[in-house]
């Protein structure tokens, strides 16, 4: 079921209704109306993969319980965190990575000279959200483990903290130090809470529904026919593309927490404005938050960190890059990326300027940003919006023929989609989606914040009004990181 | 939580307004004319109306029309004569022609690359093969003196019937059309999920009340007759029944979508054929032949199939 689809707006109200006036008096009904609902939620799109979900509960719930029992005994600890690490990763290594491994192995030795018939590779599909709950269970192994939290003891409210239908399939991929005691512990009904949950959601509907899908078609005609295009149209098509992967994984992200605080569940924030990022590592510390966070705490931290050699330290920042790379995706395409921005985040940590926009924005004391700081900007993103060529390319030769097009074939021609979708509709929708972004920086959790009831209606009004102008019936509307 | 239902219903009354006067104000709606049953037992639009139609959101597609006395969109009334050279264009959407400005049409077109002709254009939405006919039988002595006749047949729609038959063809949800806001809603699609459920639910209740074993058993009882042989057998039974002249019909269609066994029949049977397949083919590398949002000819596909027509007849005439 797709957040912007029909069935999701039957769904949630129902939901909703039943969570508060009908189940509330008990938490356990609550827990269990969320955990039949996420399970029908992700049953829709394909029931089998329910059992590795199911699975995966079943596994870490009991690994938690077992760490505990065995306090004292750090090496069966550590065996029962293995178990729980094991599990998680040979379940996405065979869903995700089997014939990536199978088909570089066959290059590999074509590459030395031997050439293999591969009879290797399987017809995989690829579960939905695989890549999220596997890690949202093993944190939870790990959290135990660490001691940072003590194992739920009650399955029910376990199996919804890894199911919870807003998060389930595409992040924020949560620590269970943070959701597992809202889970545990009773909701009240509060209408500031749940009047900003939807705020939340018509704001992430219209990132995904205007910008990100409205942009598509443009974007897929770029990319596919990159070889008949200049210069000047593939650097509009990978802008564009920076712009539809923001709208549609920062929509996503606002929808599942604006669903949360629905019902009473407060989701960890996911994006912080990333395109308004002064460097590199302001960049990380913005986009898919949860992730970035997830990698430091379980594995950047326990390599180290940066709290060792120089060269230590680079060679961590390389392999969190490198491994975040490979968790979007079994293509070297994605690896490149994420090399790519390891090169991009190494000579800021080398100036020490990786944490010195920790705590401030753009424009932090003044309502336009300096042009030193615009410069920044425009260079970040410039940065950010070239690594996305290798994101978006089907694989590293298109990837670099694109970027090769890009230098050699350097000329101005104004784009036409085959279509004839109108260009300035998009020009003008992005330009508007900048502005009002950068009016709203300072904080992602209230895109709505005017003190006037008038303004906020025509504001409530503006957005739905842009759903409707940019809404295209004959497009496939499902979330770019469901493949991921 | 009285407080919570009391805003949302008060926002969703008031941002549903504003909607409606925004969707009016900047003409986002597409205005459908009304349809009648003419003395001929057609369903045809209203004589003299005239408005705008919307395609696609943001207006991509506007187009002015003009109903006229004889019930369809088209610049000229439709007198023919037997001294002057008229041509009748006979087919479904694509020939009723919502999608451009009535003066600049398909048949315009024909008529500015050709001498002294008038084009009639019977373009009438989802008409198919059996109507087309029909229309031609019971207007014979108009047609009579019309000199030439081309059918647009769509080989996927256009032949799933023997006979004609009057079917009355109602909007979905006529009263809700009243608002523009829902008209420009079904228009762009995004009621199309509501649709689907209103179709499935229409026909779950249709097998319902026809009798669940009956709808499951019939299957199993019909001989399973092959889709090309049933339409070919359609179109024979159209012929037959509605007449046919050759001499002075051709049939508009594209080969790559129709079947090679009605090909080959209609260049037995000696049927004059206007295939547009190349030139479209041709045309639809980089700059596609249709509409963003839908699957109607846009101004470069409407030009190809008129510059075929005009072709088409320049020969026939010339021969003559």
């Amino acid at each position: 079921m797709l957040f912007n689809s029909l069935e999701y707006f039957i769904f949630l109200p129902i939901m909703f209704v039943l969570y508060w006036f009908v189940l509330n008096k008990r938490l356990k009904f609550q827990n269990a109306l969320i955990l039949i609902g996420s399970y029908y939620f992700y049953g829709l799109w394909d029931w089998r993969f329910l059992f590795l979900i199911i699975a995966s509960t079943f596994v870490d719930y009991f690994v938690g319980l077992m760490i505990h029992k065995n306090e004292g005994d750090r090496s069966r600890q550590k065996l029962w965190l293995w178990i729980s690490v094991v599990f998680n990763i040979s379940l996405l290594g065979f869903f995700k990575y089997y014939n990536f491994f199978v088909d570089s192995f066959v290059d590999l030795f074509e590459m030395l000279g031997y050439s293999i018939k591969s009879t290797w590779t399987l017809r995989i599909i690829l579960p939905v959200g695989i890549s999220f709950y596997t890690f949202q269970t093993m944190s939870y192994s790990m959290d135990v483990y660490y001691k940072r939290i003590k194992p739920c003891h009650d399955f029910l409210s376990f199996a919804t903290f890894v199911a919870f239908f807003p998060q389930l399939v595409a992040g924020p991929i949560e620590r269970a130090s943070n959701l597992l005691h809202q889970i545990t512990n009773k909701r009240t009904f509060n209408y500031d809470q749940i009047v900003s949950g939807l705020k939340l959601v018509l704001w992430g509907l219209f990132k995904k529904m205007v910008v990100a899908d409205g942009i598509a078609p443009i974007v897929d005609d770029i990319f596919l026919n990159y070889e008949t295009y200049p210069s000047s149209t593939l650097i509009l098509g990978v802008t564009l593309f920076s712009f539809q992967v923001y709208g549609d994984f920062s929509g996503y992200s606002d929808i599942a927490i604006g669903t949360a605080k629905l019902f009473g569940v407060e989701l960890m924030s996911n994006f912080k404005f990333p395109n308004f990022s002064r460097n590199v590592a302001e960049y990380w510390q913005r986009w898919h938050i949860s992730l970035s966070t997830w990698f430091r705490h379980y594995v950047y931290i326990p390599l180290g960190g940066s709290r060792v050699s120089q060269s230590r330290a680079i060679r961590n920042i390389c392999i969190i890059f490198l491994v975040s790379g490979f968790w979007h995706g079994a293509n070297w395409t994605f690896i490149f990326w994420g090399a790519f921005h390891a090169l991009a985040y190494i000579p800021v940590f080398l100036m020490g300027r990786n944490t010195i926009y920790k705590d401030s924005v753009v424009g932090e004391n003044s309502f336009f940003p300096s042009f030193v700081e615009l410069g920044q900007l425009i260079l970040t993103f410039g940065i950010v919006t070239f690594s996305r060529i290798f994101f978006r390319s089907e694989s590293l030769t298109d990837s670099f023929n694109f970027i090769s097009r890009i230098f050699t074939d350097f000329q101005f021609v104004p784009y036409e989609h085959p279509n004839g979708y109108r260009m300035l509709d998009y020009f003008i929708l992005l330009a508007a989606f900048v502005l009002y972004e950068y009016r709203i920086r300072k904080d992602e959790r209230n895109p709505f914040k005017f003190k006037s009831k008038v303004v906020r209606f025509v504001v409530y009004t503006v957005v739905i009004f842009a759903i409707l102008l940019f809404y295209d019936s004959g497009f496939d509307r499902s979330f770019i990181y469901f493949q991921f | 939580m009285i407080r919570l239902f009391k805003n949302i219903l008060i926002y969703g009354i008031l941002i549903l307004m504003v909607l409606e006067g925004l969707v009016r104000v900047f003409h986002l709606h597409n205005d459908l004319p009304e349809r009648y049953v003419a003395k001929d037992g057609i369903l045809k639009w209203v004589p003299g109306q005239n408005g705008y139609t919307v395609y696609g959101n943001r207006r991509q597609n506007f187009a002015e029309y003009h109903i006229n006395s004889s019930g369809y969109n088209s610049y000229r009334e439709f007198k023919p004569t037997d001294n002057k050279t008229e041509i009748a264009i006979i087919g479904d959407s694509y020939i009723e022609g919502f999608h451009q400005n009535y003066y600049n049409s398909i048949g315009k077109q024909v008529e500015n690359k050709l001498d002294n002709v008038e084009v009639y254009e019977y373009g009438h939405s989802s008409n198919d093969l059996a109507d087309q006919l029909y229309l031609i039988h019971a207007n014979r002595e108009k047609f009579d003196k019309v000199d030439y006749v081309i059918l647009y047949v769509k080989y996927e729609n256009d032949l799933k019937r023997p006979e004609y038959e009057f079917i009355p063809r109602e909007p979905l949800f006529p009263l809700l059309r009243h608002s523009k806001l829902v008209v420009y809603l079904l228009n762009i699609g995004i009621l199309d999920p509501v649709k689907n459920l209103h179709q499935k639910l229409n026909s779950l209740k249709n097998g319902m009340l026809a009798g669940g074993d009956n709808q499951q058993g019939a299957p199993k009882d019909k001989p399973k007759i092959d889709r090309d042989s049933l339409y070919l057998e359609n179109f024979k039974s159209l012929v037959s029944k509605y007449g046919f002249d050759k001499s002075k019909t051709a049939i508009l269609l594209d080969s790559r979508i129709t079947n090679s066994d009605f090909l080959a029949y209609l260049k037995q049977e000696h049927i004059n054929v206007i295939d547009f397949s190349v030139p479209f083919e041709e045309a639809g590398g980089h700059r596609r032949t249709t509409l963003i949002y839908d699957r109607h000819w846009n101004h470069t596909g409407r030009k190809i199939i008129a510059a075929e027509i005009s072709t088409y007849l320049q020969k026939v005439f010339s021969k003559e």
